[in-house]
């Protein structure tokens, strides 16, 4: 079938069908390196506009670290630009395996497995690991990386309400009939910013005997007293049997993802995982990068100690402004606003403020959840998180939102 | 000429039929059909084929259970109606929300 009228006509009425939802995503573009101060061009054609980015996931504020650069840099003269091959074949350097290791030993896991990004790994792992015997027990907002990953899996598949450990215990002692049991979670979620109940999971799981994935993708590098992630926050590091993460956010912000947690499962996935064994291997600059991003968290605890710290600062003025937020121990802190319109008006405003954040709602997050997801990083200063704080401030006085809570703003907007 | 032929089957007075009676009604008269008429006893080449290739193959009767919503569906099987039901409302509750990056 060529690509005649009727075929492109039916693309072009699905493209409307998006645009009339709401829902068309459009790209800015930035003119200039990943960090707090940014250019950016928006809408296409226009004049660069200086703005300070609170839409990052560069938590440690690593992205345009000049020794990381430096790092990449000089990989890329020692090691080449690319391998041209995928990692069994020839496209594994000793620098994979470096980081590899270093991974592990930062995460406190048995063994680690590069991936392209963490998306292929977890579209990877749980395929590789199960079979149609066993039975994948998700909590429901689980990243969609996640979803796609259990979809590829032959294993049978249930859900538990979001960090419901009632309902959880319940959809355990439904399958105890299974051969394996594997709870599935975020480590941080990324809509709400809160913590998974590791604690609690890694007790579950002991008593009906499952194992216990974690993405912490969210996480790795800040959470917990030494950055390790969820599972250090939550006092169960070395429980957790499949752990996946991102070389993309905090962790130095390029790409890469990774499966960490027992050796034979690791393995497994070196074996069959399909997204490892049919994917190109990571370049070598990013491994480069990504060895030295470890030595500078391994090191000391001052980039996540300046995160918290941004963290606590930011969400108390944004209180104090009278903003309703989501709980929350992460960088991630929900402004929540209910109403999709309002968000997507309000995060309009604020970019005209120099503040670049991005507007969340239906089916993004639940509906009647609209909200504006900011992101705080260590490569955030006083003079940016004070900025942010004039301008939420300004824009909230305009749509008089200050003080209000969620029936307020409901009141007021509707849904 | 159409040489189709119908079989017509009675439904108690009174008895009105969802959607869901006419599936099943349809689907067993099908399954009935299709064992007494022949066609089906004899292992179809796609069947012979695949076996040739060193699958282990085995068909049969089964329940599907069907959602859709939009662009987006899902669908499971069972044994049994029920089965195949509890399997789609599994599946469903990953679909609570399309999630942030």
């Amino acid at each position: 079938m060529s690509y005649n009228d009727k075929v492109r006509g039916h693309y072009q009425t699905e493209l409307n069908g998006i645009k009339e939802a709401g829902l068309f995503k459009e790209e800015r573009f930035i003119k200039s390196p990943q960090m707090a101060d940014i250019e950016v061009e928006y809408p296409a054609g226009a004049d660069g506009k200086r703005v300070i980015n609170f839409c990052a996931n560069n938590y440690l504020g690593l992205s345009n670290h000049p020794e990381v650069v430096e790092a990449a840099r000089a990989g890329l003269d020692d090691r080449g630009y690319g391998l041209s091959s995928v990692r069994f074949i020839c496209g594994t350097q000793d620098i994979h395996r470096t980081l590899e290791n270093k991974l592990t030993d930062f995460l406190g896991t048995e063994e680690t497995l590069l991936f392209p990004s963490c998306m292929d790994a977890n579209a990877g792992v749980f395929e590789a690991v199960l079979g149609d015997q066993d039975m994948m027990i998700a909590d429901r907002l689980v990243h969609a990386s996640i979803v796609d990953g259990m979809r590829l899996c032959k294993a049978q598949q249930d859900t538990y309400k979001h960090s419901n450990m009632a309902h959880l215990e319940e959809k355990l002692q439904l399958h105890q009939d299974k051969r394996h049991r594997l709870i599935i979670t975020d480590g941080v979620f990324s809509m709400d910013g809160d913590l998974a109940k590791l604690d609690e999971i890694c007790d579950l799981a002991d008593k009906y005997d499952a194992m216990v994935f974690v993405d912490d993708s969210h996480a790795s590098g800040f959470i917990g007293k030494t950055g390790r992630g969820t599972h250090e926050h939550c006092g169960v590091l070395g429980r957790i049997d499949i752990l996946t993460t991102t070389l993309g956010k905090a962790l130095g912000g390029a790409s890469g993802g990774c499966v960490s947690g027992r050796a034979e499962i690791v393995e497994m996935c070196r074996q069959r995982a399909r997204p490892y064994l049919f994917s190109n291997t990571v370049a070598p600059v990013i491994v480069s990068g990504a060895i030295k991003v470890l030595d500078l968290i391994s090191d000391n605890t001052e980039r996540r100690d300046k995160l918290e710290a941004n963290t606590t600062f930011w969400r108390n003025g944004l209180q104090a402004a009278g903003f309703d937020l989501k709980d929350g121990d992460s960088p991630i802190v929900p402004v929540m606003l209910y109403n999709a319109q309002l968000a997507q008006d309000m995060s309009r405003d604020l970019y005209d403020q120099g503040i670049y954040v991005v507007g969340f709602f239906f089916p993004v997050v639940g509906k009647g959840q609209a909200r504006i997801r900011t992101q705080i990083s260590a490569g955030h200063e006083q003079v940016h998180l004070e900025a942010g704080l004039t301008a939420f401030r300004k824009v909230g006085e305009k749509y008089g939102i200050l003080g209000l809570g969620k029936k307020e703003i409901k009141a007021k907007f509707g849904l | 000429m159409n040489d189709t032929q119908t079989i017509e089957i009675r439904v108690p007075a009174g008895k009105e039929l969802t959607d869901d009676d006419l599936d099943i009604l349809r689907t067993a008269c099908e399954a009935f059909v299709g064992l007494s008429c022949g066609s089906e006893k004899e292992p179809p080449a796609q069947i012979r084929a695949m076996k040739g290739e060193g699958w282990q193959v085995r068909s049969g009767l089964t329940w599907i259970a069907r959602a859709e919503r939009s662009h987006s569906y899902e669908e499971a099987i069972g044994e049994t109606r029920s089965e195949a039901l509890c399997r789609l409302s599994q599946m469903l509750g990953l679909h609570t929300v399309d999630g942030c990056p």
